[in-house]
């Protein structure tokens, strides 16, 4: 049997298994960084690790995950990380964490160096919106009507031709119910009955010829009806002919509010400060957005070599990976104030179908400069998904906001302090924001310019001390719209509004006249088409006078 | 290549036991079919380090199977998909999903679960006809390919007398 056995191969198994304990805790660091890094699509780092094995535990040091989108950011940063595992599950290839305290936490904090995994190309740099150019006031800037039209060609010929269905529709249902009415043969099958009767004797003719009366009455009366509804659907025709001419003017103020510009100057506020405030927005609502959309799993092939997992029912049902109880504390940055904060997060897991808890979290902080931070929420993704966030600030202290990042006229809130709330609700691919907030002890600083109208607003600025602000997002979650309303509207409307309006009126007017030029074959054939009307209702009347003639006869 | 079959030639034409070499093949198979991280080759690591199992031929063969094991993968995957699905053993898989050792085996991978079959199945066969051709190799064929060109240029060459001079 010892011929069998080769010592020295014991040996070298043994010294592999010490190797692989000595290493663990850099294959953990590396399997950390690979998966998540492939997970979230940017670098996942983690300074160190160490793996305890009474108790099971895991320390991450320095786990710092790059926002995919901004790679220059790291959407979260820990100095610390304490897990308690629990090693029967750990067996079982799931990583089911008892209790984690995660200490030094940072959302959104800045990289030094980008955490992007390849060179991503740059985006195609798009058109400026209005609200840019109204800010530079470069008329030169604004898209050419020509290629606005050519872009919604379609959604505009959509528009048309379906103007056209309808009233070929309508011509249809009328070629039908003439089709219907009597004719020459009919006409002459009365005259026919009429001659047959007068052989008849008296008392059989009067029977008869109040049966033919009858008959002819029903179609005077049918004839009758029929004007009054050829009454009605020309009207219907008159609106559509109108909706038709009216086309060029609403397609022209659909492409402006489309681009950014709707109403004039009443959202002068969403144009100068709308592209910041989505920043903002993105800052404040980015993790939460990123953790509670859901996305439907795709079926996914297994890759060569790996496989599928299949799973079971399960006497404990747990995910493959699950945080029952979170306690967090760290910092991060709200709108320039450093908010120190200390919260509690439960049932975190990525398989919340597989796990009957929604995930939780509070979070409540406080500055050194008096402001207050309270923040709820719950993330459940299981049937049907539902997140909800709401937060509240008071007293928040802001310096140095940019409110417009525009070179040309760059405007700061040097400080303020904030007092607001907001609510969050996420269902599906749909998003809803609303956010009100009420800016006082304000101080604005503005770039000096030549402009004429930069200088107004400056000057409009330095004088107001307090403003409100209400901000929505609604709609799909990729591309919410944003709405944003502000009791600076009026302020900056008396000052500012009339400049950009004429601007603006100015343009839609050129877009109007390249809609109209552009439709004018179209919309020239649409009222040839409702022509028909008129030949309806001669006919009508010819149908109407011939029997009422004929009638008049058997009296 | 030819470094390969001198390496085979003499590992061959040596005195190491027809059951050794023919276990080393078997070894490679089980390790070569399946996952490298499959947990269950933790134990097959053991058992080839810690077994007098003839580790260069282990190594030529397991070179060999992973290659075969790329181009065998999705056969792998559909048995053990088609075992893992099949009705009358859901009571045998249900049991063992509650189970942390065999959770732990992964043996609800479908690459897993169906290689390992693979691989089990051909072991023994594998392990029969491996030491049949050594048996027959040795008594028919060793004089003939010790005599021919190639058994006399792997005699007379550099790998041939460093490996001689490795094995002492």
């Amino acid at each position: 049997m010892t011929q069998w056995i080769r010592w020295w191969g014991l040996g070298v198994f043994v010294a592999l298994v010490l190797l692989w304990w000595l290493c663990i805790d850099s294959i953990i660091s590396y399997s950390i960084e690979s998966f998540g890094s492939k997970a979230v699509g940017a670098k996942v780092e983690v300074a160190s690790s160490e793996l305890k094995l009474a108790p099971l535990s895991l320390s991450i040091k320095g786990l710092a995950i790059t926002n995919p989108d901004r790679p220059m950011e790291n959407l979260w940063y820990s100095d610390d990380i304490q897990l308690q595992l629990d090693s029967s599950f750990l067996l079982r290839r799931q990583v089911i964490v008892e209790q984690a305290n995660v200490s030094g936490l940072q959302f959104n904090s800045p990289r030094r160096s980008s955490g992007a995994l390849s060179k991503s190309k740059a985006k195609a740099s798009s058109s400026p919106g209005l609200g840019e150019q109204i800010k530079t006031g470069a008329k030169d800037m604004l898209p050419d009507p020509k290629q606005v039209i050519a872009n919604e060609k379609a959604a505009i010929k959509a528009k048309v031709d379906d103007i056209e269905q309808r009233i070929k529709t309508l011509e249809q249902q009328w070629q039908q119910r003439i089709d219907e009415l009597p004719n020459k043969e009919d006409i002459a099958a009365y005259k026919q009955r009429w001659k047959a009767l007068k052989k008849k004797n008296w008392l059989e003719k009067i029977a008869d010829t109040k049966a033919l009366q009858k008959d002819i009455n029903q179609d005077i009366d049918q004839l009758n009806d029929l004007e009054k509804q050829l009454d009605k659907d020309k009207a219907k025709l008159k609106g559509l002919i109108q909706e038709a001419k009216e086309l060029p003017e609403k397609e022209a103020d659909r492409l402006l509010a489309k681009a950014g510009y709707s109403g004039g100057s009443a959202q002068l506020a969403q144009s100068l400060f709308g592209d910041q405030a989505k920043q903002w927005l993105n800052q404040l609502t980015g993790l939460f957005k990123n953790v509670a959309s859901s996305k439907p799993a795709e079926a996914v092939k297994p890759a060569r070599g790996e496989g599928q997992w299949i799973t079971f029912t399960e006497q404990q049902p747990h995910p493959d990976f699950l945080i029952k109880q979170a306690k967090l504390s760290g910092n991060f940055k709200l709108l320039g104030d450093s908010i120190d904060f200390t919260g509690h997060a439960q049932d975190i897991t990525h398989q919340a179908k597989r796990w009957p808890q929604p995930t939780r979290f509070s979070l409540q902080g406080n500055s050194t400069q008096g402001a207050s931070f309270n923040s709820q929420g719950s993330i459940d993704l299981r049937n049907k998904p539902t997140s909800e966030m709401s937060l509240n600030v008071k007293q928040l202290s802001i310096n140095e906001l940019i409110l417009s990042a525009s070179d040309s006229m760059p405007i700061k809130l040097n400080s303020a302090r904030l007092q607001g709330d907001a609510q969050m609700a996420i269902s599906a691919d749909n998003l809803a924001f609303n956010g009100k907030g009420l800016f006082t002890q304000t101080q604005f600083k503005v770039a000096n310019t030549d402009s004429n109208s930069q200088q107004i607003i400056a000057g409009l600025l330095q004088d107001i001390d307090s403003f409100d602000l209400q901000l929505g997002l609604k709609g799909d979650i990729e591309q919410p719209e944003l709405s944003l309303k502000s009791n600076l509207d009026k302020a900056l409307s008396k000052a500012f509004g009339q400049q950009a309006s004429k601007k603006m009126d100015q343009y839609k007017q050129d877009l109007r006249a390249q809609l109209s030029a552009e439709l004018a074959p179209q919309l020239q054939g649409l009222t040839q088409d409702a022509d028909f009307i008129t030949a309806i209702k001669e006919q009508l009347a010819n149908k109407q006078n011939e029997l009422k003639v004929f009638s008049k006869g058997l009296l | 290549m030819l470094t390969i079959i001198a390496k085979l030639l003499k590992l061959l034409n040596s005195n190491v036991s027809p059951s050794q070499l023919a276990l080393a093949v078997c070894f490679a198979a089980a390790l070569g079919l399946t996952p490298l991280s499959s947990p269950h080759n933790i134990l097959l690591v053991f058992l080839l380090l810690l077994l007098r199992i003839n580790l260069s031929l282990f190594l030529l063969s397991w070179g060999f199977f992973t290659l075969i094991a790329y181009a065998f993968d999705p056969v792998s995957h559909s048995i053990g998909l088609a075992l893992l699905q099949a009705d009358a053993l859901q009571g045998l898989w249900q049991s063992l999903y509650n189970n942390n050792f065999w959770r732990f085996l992964g043996f609800n991978n479908t690459l897993i679960l169906g290689s390992t079959v693979v691989s089990l199945i051909l072991a023994i066969p594998l392990f029969f006809i491996s030491r049949l051709l050594i048996i027959k190799y040795r008594s028919h064929l060793f004089k003939w390919v010790s005599q021919s060109r190639l058994g006399l240029w792997v005699k007379g060459g550099k790998i041939f007398n460093t490996y001689q001079a490795f094995n002492g």
